[in-house]
């Protein structure tokens, strides 16, 4: 008897233990765990109070028993044990500190990075979307970031497995970094230190900076999302750096807001009435920031308006030929761009091509004194500027003319004015020019082009907040192993045969020597 | 302490006058050596991939410490979760087979120091097989130009996790009598702890991360990487503190039960 009411109790320990593990595990989600659990929990206190009660007597004497003392003292001993530990460990998971052996650091953030991140004040997710939930180059960095700081959480997320998550945050392709800071988010699509860290300083700024952009020209709509042509997803990425949009009907103001960070008059498509373009003006020379998108054979009174500051725009279209399989050589207004200008700090680390479709030529006119203008991209040498609009648009026919201008043809243009030199009260102005107005519509923002980037960078510059650090990618020092085929053999008899053969033939005498 | 370093001795003494010592060192070396040889033969098939394919940019991310040492220490690592319990299951158990046990515990030795006495010996063997193991790096070494601190903190990790197994070897060999439960349950817990981090990422944030913390793999990689954390070290250092504490308990309850 005595025997078999030992069993019970033990097999309801059993019975309890593993419903508290299945408790943990589950947390009694589905029906099928609660039944579980419920069936192994009311059968494991079943089988104690069994054992207990094959005699209130031998209860008695169990408790009275030393060993039932020294068992309690043991396990309520253990347990503290266990959650001293479990406490020190804690704290040394949040109290650490981290050495990086490798030769080139590649372990750690840099010093600005670090500083950044140690300054936060909320919490700061990073979350990777990665192919299969798994990329251990992303993964490390993000970690490098976590242990940086303890405000920092870091996730890594299959967005094939967790679909709906991808499409609230708007991603669209693999290893792309998402940063929520409080209310603000961000995205990085080329995880690296330098992109992460530029896009932690952007969303952390507390002082956002607004965009003005300019309506009433039958300007693409900064609320359409659904037509190809609208320019909800540029307002989109602009909230996404921390910018606020605003719109601006110019007909009705004396003069731009104050709180204009940046003036953006972008794919106007009737003319500017007469007391509209000195406000423009006016503003610039109050050290403003001007942003166009300005398509061909619209807008035209700007030509006038630039080209004090340098910049020439050109009444022209931008052909580029295309081959077409079947058909040969075609005529093609949606001219990529791959030629970026080098040193600029907008086109600088821009490394994908970019579309202009419709565009007219932009170029930065040499020798204006005070105005520093620099041709940020360029077409193909295939390309030319075409001056025969009727030709082109009534005709379909655009063919290069001595008149023309060939290609590469420049189509963007980012100026800075000294506003001394023009004869200002001193400071300095910028004004960004772009050739085509669909360069910003949702559907060239979306598509596998640069474009979204181009434009940020843009406007960062035009804030005056373009990449605020720049940090050097590093790698693991790449070291290499040489012998010759001799030694190779010598390594591989030293390795593979001798070592092992020694140890067994050690064995085989100890062996020996005891039989 | 000349009573722990006595037992230490003793039980390190009595590993190598048994076949098994010898059957595990053996093994252990094979196929350490045989998975070196073949990561360091593939990291050269590599190398003359790349040169013949002129592809700078991977020829620059061929480094001998993330092809050849890294992969070599975590299949040592899984070698060492089967072969630790082989190794640890006699401290306890044979004595209680073989009846010494009571020797032992009847001798004016304390627990603690029959317990520090036998972590020692085992560990000391254990030492002295990840140390032939050392012929790996060097090799490297002569013939190559691998990072050192990367190295030594990888070796580092090894051995700490080697340690980690021995303590959770003693306990599991302190429970029972039979060798092979002893050695089957150690492998069994060591197992629970490589892989228990597995259902981290969709367990929600707090659990993920206890789970996390919990697992071997994810100390043990970073010490591999390069990257000593006070973290890591005082998850190992608590791991090796529990386990012997419990043994200690355990053995102890033999005195009353």
């Amino acid at each position: 008897m005595r025997r078999s009411s030992g069993l019970f109790g033990l097999i309801g320990v059993i019975l309890l233990l593993f419903a508290g593990v299945a408790l943990v595990l589950t947390r009694g989600e589905t029906i099928f765990d609660v039944i579980y659990i419920a069936v192994h929990g009311v059968f494991g206190v079943l089988l104690l109070i069994a054992y207990f009660s094959t005699g209130i007597d031998s209860l008695r004497t169990f408790l009275g028993e030393r060993s039932t003392r020294y068992g309690t003292n043991t396990v309520v001993a253990s347990l503290l044990f266990i959650a001293i530990l479990g406490v020190l460990n804690f704290l040394a998971y949040r109290h650490h500190h981290r050495f990086d052996l490798t030769s080139e650091k590649v372990f750690s953030l840099s010093p600005q990075s670090v500083q950044l991140l140690q300054g936060l004040t909320q919490d700061l997710r990073l979350e990777a979307f990665v192919e299969g939930g798994a990329n251990p180059e992303i993964e490390d960095l993000l970690r490098n970031y976590r242990a940086a700081s303890d405000r920092v959480t870091v996730r890594m997320i299959d967005p094939d497995r967790e679909p709906e998550l991808a499409e609230r945050y708007g991603i669209k392709a693999y290893n792309t970094v998402r940063l929520q800071y409080g209310e603000a988010s961000n995205q990085v699509t080329q995880p690296t230190e330098e992109n992460l860290t530029n896009a932690i300083i952007k969303i952390t700024r507390t002082t956002s900076r607004t965009v003005c952009v300019v309506e009433g020209h039958g300007e693409p709509d900064l609320n359409d999302r659904e037509s190809p042509r609208g320019y909800a997803l540029f307002k989109q990425a602009l909230e996404n750096e921390t910018y606020q949009v605003k719109p601006l009907l110019l007909a009705t103001v004396d003069q731009i807001p104050a709180d204009c960070s940046i003036v953006a008059v972008a794919g106007p498509t009737r003319p500017f009435l007469a007391q509209e373009l000195p406000l423009l003006d006016a503003y610039l020379k109050g050290g403003g920031r001007l942003l166009f998108l300005l398509p061909p054979r619209k807008a035209e009174e700007f030509v006038a308006f630039l080209k004090p500051y340098g910049i020439a725009l050109g009444e022209d279209v931008v052909v580029d030929q295309v081959v077409r399989l079947f058909q040969g050589p075609a005529l093609g207004l949606t001219p990529l761009v791959e030629t970026y200008d080098a040193t600029h700090e907008i086109t600088r680390a821009l490394k994908g091509r970019t579309i202009f479709p419709m565009t007219r030529s932009v170029s930065a006119a040499e020798g204006t004194a005070g105005v520093k203008a620099t041709e940020l991209a360029k077409t193909s040498p295939s390309s030319w500027a075409e001056t025969d609009l009727v030709g082109l648009f009534e005709n379909q026919q655009a063919t290069l003319d001595p008149a023309d201008r060939k290609g590469p043809v420049p189509v963007a243009v980012a100026a800075e004015l000294d506003l001394k030199q023009l004869g200002g009260s001193g400071g300095e102005a910028r004004i960004a020019v772009f050739g085509s107005s669909d360069f910003a519509s949702n559907q060239n923002l979306e598509g596998t082009f640069y474009n979204q980037d181009l434009l940020l960078n843009t406007v960062g510059w035009l804030a005056g907040q373009s990449d605020l650090v720049s940090i050097r990618p590093r790698a693991m020092r790449a070291s290499r192993v040489s012998f010759t085929e001799r030694e190779g053999t010598a390594i591989f008899y030293l390795s593979v045969l001798v070592l092992p053969e020694l140890l067994l033939l050690a064995g085989l005498l100890v062996w020996w020597r005891r039989e | 302490m000349r009573n722990i370093l006595a037992i230490a001795a003793k039980d390190l003494r009595s590993q190598f006058v048994s076949p098994i010592a010898y059957v595990v060192l053996t093994g252990f070396l094979l196929l350490g050596g045989w998975f070196f040889f073949n990561l360091l033969a593939r990291f050269n098939v590599l190398l003359n991939l790349y040169l013949s394919f002129r592809n700078p940019e991977a020829m620059q991310r061929l480094n001998l410490n993330d092809f050849v040492i890294a992969p070599l220490l975590h299949n040592l690592s899984v070698i060492l979760v089967i072969l630790v319990p082989v190794i640890t299951m006699r401290s306890f158990a044979e004595e209680k087979r073989s009846g010494t046990y009571e020797l032992l515990m009847t001798s004016p030795l304390s627990v603690t120091e029959i317990v520090l006495g036998k972590f020692f010996g085992a560990f000391a063997f254990v030492f002295f097989m990840l140390l032939l193991t050392g012929i790996y790096p060097l090799i490297l070494v002569l013939y190559g130009n691998p990072e050192i601190g990367v190295l030594l903190s990888g070796f580092l990790g090894l051995l700490l996790l080697a340690t980690a197994f021995v303590a959770v070897g003693l306990l599991t060999s302190s429970f029972t009598e039979n060798q092979i439960i002893a050695a089957v349950s150690c492998l069994v817990a060591l197992l629970l702890l490589y892989v228990i981090s597995w259902p981290a990422d969709t367990a929600g944030e707090t659990m993920g991360a206890v789970l996390k913390y919990v697992s071997l793999t994810e100390h043990f990689s970073e010490l591999v990487k390069g990257v000593i954390d006070t973290r890591d070290l005082a998850y190992f250092g608590s791991v090796i503190v529990l386990a012997l504490f419990l043994t200690q308990r355990s053995v102890e309850s033999l005195r009353w039960r």
